[in-house]
C-alpha cells in the first residue's frame, strides 16, 4: 500500500478515534464527578482490550503497525487515536499536584496494570474463539 | 459543538499521522518496536504539560486551543493501547522480559516527569509574559 494511502487511513482513523475518546470522556465526566480520572481510565483499558483482541484475531505482529488497511486504519489510527498516553500522565500529574497523592498513585499504577491485563484478556479471548 | 468536534478530529488526525511517521523513521531496536511508541508518548507528554501550563486562566492558550492541541494532537500522537499491548508481548517473551519491564517503568516515570517539566516551562513563560 502506498505511503499516501496509509497516511490517509491513519489520519481518518486518528480523527474518528479521537472524536470517540472526546465524546465518551465528556459523557462519563457529565455523570461522574469523583476525583479519580475515570473517563481516561475507561477509554485506555477498553482500547487496550480491543487492541489485544483484534491484533490476535487478525494475526498482526505487534511490531507491524503500517502497510495495510487494518493496521493503518484500525490499529494505528482508530485505537491509537482513541487511547491516550499523554492525558493519562497529565491526569496523574494533576492529581499529584493537587496533593491527591493516593488517587495519583492508584491511577498511575492502576491504569497500566488494568491495561496490561485487558490487552492480555483480549488476546486470551481471541485464542479461544479462533 | 460542531467546531469543537472539528478541532478534536483535525488534531487527532494530525497527531496520529505524526505517530505513524515516527514509526517509520525512528530506528527499531532488534526484536521489538517499542522505540517509536516511546518517542511518540514522551514527546506528547512534554507537550501536553506545556499546553496545560500555557492554558491556565489568562494564559495564552484558550479552551479551543487546548481542545485542538491537548485533546486532539497530543491524544492522537500518544497511544496507550500500543504501549500496553507491546509491553504484554515483551513480558510474555523470556528474551524480552527485562526490556519490557524497563519499557513500562521508563514510560511511566519519564512520562510523569516530562508532563511536570512541560507544566513548569509553561507556567514560567506565562509569568514572564504577564
Amino acid at each position: 500500500m502506498p505511503n499516501i494511502t496509509t497516511f490517509t487511513f491513519v489520519f481518518i482513523g486518528g480523527a474518528l478515534g479521537s472524536l470517540l475518546r472526546w465524546g465518551l470522556g465528556s459523557a462519563i465526566y457529565e455523570r461522574y464527578t469523583g476525583k479519580f480520572p475515570l473517563g481516561t481510565f475507561v477509554i485506555n483499558v477498553t482500547g487496550a482490550f480491543v487492541m489485544g483482541l483484534l491484533s490476535t484475531l487478525m494475526g498482526v505482529d505487534w511490531r507491524d503497525r503500517f502497510g495495510s488497511f487494518f493496521t493503518a486504519f484500525v490499529l494505528t489510527g482508530l485505537l491509537g487515536g482513541y487511547t491516550t498516553f499523554s492525558s493519562y500522565e497529565l491526569d496523574t500529574v494533576t492529581a499529584y499536584n493537587k496533593r491527591e497523592r493516593g488517587i495519583a498513585l492508584l491511577y498511575w499504577v492502576g491504569s497500566v496494570a488494568a491495561g496490561l491485563l485487558a490487552a492480555a484478556l483480549g488476546w486470551w479471548i481471541a485464542i479461544q474463539i479462533s | 459543538m460542531l467546531k469543537n468536534m472539528f478541532l478534536v478530529m483535525l488534531g487527532g488526525g494530525i497527531g496520529a499521522v505524526v505517530r505513524e511517521a515516527l514509526i517509520m523513521v525512528v530506528p527499531q531496536l532488534p526484536g521489538g518496536s517499542e522505540a517509536p511508541i516511546f518517542v511518540a508518548n514522551m514527546t506528547a507528554a512534554l507537550l501536553i504539560g506545556l499546553t496545560a501550563g500555557l492554558a491556565v486562566k489568562d494564559g495564552i492558550i484558550g479552551p479551543a486551543g487546548k481542545l485542538f492541541i491537548a485533546t486532539g494532537i497530543m491524544g492522537g500522537l500518544s497511544t496507550f493501547s500500543s504501549f500496553v499491548w507491546g509491553a504484554d508481548k515483551m513480558l510474555a517473551d523470556p528474551s524480552l522480559r527485562l526490556r519490557g519491564l524497563l519499557f513500562v517503568a521508563a514510560s511511566m516515570i519519564f512520562g510523569f516527569l516530562l508532563v511536570q517539566s512541560g507544566l513548569w516551562i509553561g507556567q514560567r513563560l506565562i509569568s514572564r509574559s504577564n
